[in-house]
């Protein structure tokens, strides 16, 4: 059972009044492949590592600005499976906190044979909250995806 | 006791061999603020007088916002006369260049200073300072400058309704 994730999200510099939400660059995908499924429980959860954003020259803006929203999930089993994968309802949109909150959860789905496969996809889009009181700058900060499968 | 001994060893059976998993991966976030800037003026600022050939005045206000760059950055207000006096009735009325019309900035809610000294609109295409030195790492929002317009009155004008487009333009860096 792996999980990987879209590995950088950026939200470029905009003007505040004519865009007062930011939208990121690109979707966020998580990707889960799991050998051999039996039906085991999968959440997905998310939290920043951080309370804030850190520029270079150490100016902050707090995690809370960050929205991220699970717009689809989807489960391709490799051959027809005895039990089909599911998906909970899409969680979101949420701020980002340093806690861990869950996205999405689901079921694996049971396979036929032990070397059968189930990719779970799960897509999210990020949002950022504009304001001409930001100081100019790059700023970071990662969040940390938790698989968790009982 | 010992039924009780053998509860509890049943139990710590059941909760480790329960299959569990867990992965993580991570996202790099990165969130690019630059410079930037937004104003917004009335579409019409109207001049009035007192009678008796008083000057026209009349004041508008500006509303703006600005970010400059933190280290090295500034910003600045300045207004321009795109056109000429226009009458609407065909009137013959004042120009920029024979007449005069000038403006003081005051009321800077926002980082910088104010253009305090009476400045003449002299021509059209030419900027003239509303407000300046917004300095480095300036951050405002929805701040506000007044602009005082005078026109000095003439009573060669015919009798109509003259107007003058002018342009503000805000810069950051």
């Amino acid at each position: 059972m792996t999980l990987s994730v879209t590995g950088a999200l950026a939200f470029p510099s905009a003007n505040p009044n004519t865009t007062p939400v930011v939208p990121g660059t690109a979707p966020v995908t998580a990707t889960i492949l799991i050998v051999n499924p039996n039906r085991e429980s999968i959440t997905l959860t998310v939290q920043a590592d951080g309370t804030d954003l850190v520029s270079a020259a150490g100016n902050t803006i707090p995690v809370g600005n960050v929205t991220w929203d699970a717009v689809s999930a989807t489960w391709v089993h490799s051959l027809p499976p005895r039990n089909t994968a599911t998906w909970g309802a899409d969680n979101g949109p949420q701020a980002v906190t340093t806690s861990p909150v869950t996205v999405i959860s689901g079921n694996d789905g049971r396979a036929n044979t032990t070397t059968d496969t189930v990719t779970g996809t799960v897509t999210h889009n990020f949002t950022f909250q504009n304001s001409w009181l930001y100081s100019t700058g790059s700023y970071t900060q990662t969040l940390t995806w938790t698989l968790t499968a009982l | 006791m010992k039924r009780f001994l053998t509860g509890l060893t049943i139990l710590g059976l059941l909760l480790t061999t329960a299959p569990a998993f867990a992965a993580t991966s991570t996202t790099n976030v990165q969130i690019v603020v630059g410079a930037d800037a937004s104003i917004s003026v009335p579409a019409t600022c109207s001049l009035t007088t007192a009678g008796a050939f008083a000057n026209w005045t009349g004041v508008c206000t500006a509303s703006y916002s600005v970010r400059t760059t933190k280290v090295g950055g500034t910003g600045s207000i300045t207004l321009a006369a795109s056109t000429d006096w226009v009458a609407t009735g065909g009137g013959s009325g004042p120009t920029l260049a024979a007449d005069n019309l000038s403006f003081t900035a005051s009321g800077n809610t926002g980082p910088g200073t104010a253009n305090g000294v009476l400045t003449r609109i002299a021509a059209t295409g030419t900027s003239y300072n509303v407000v300046t030195a917004m300095g480095a790492n300036a951050h405002a929002s929805s701040k506000v400058v007044d602009t005082n317009y005078v026109l000095v009155n003439n009573a060669a004008w015919e009798t109509d309704t003259y107007k003058v487009t002018v342009i503000y333009t805000i810069a950051s860096s």
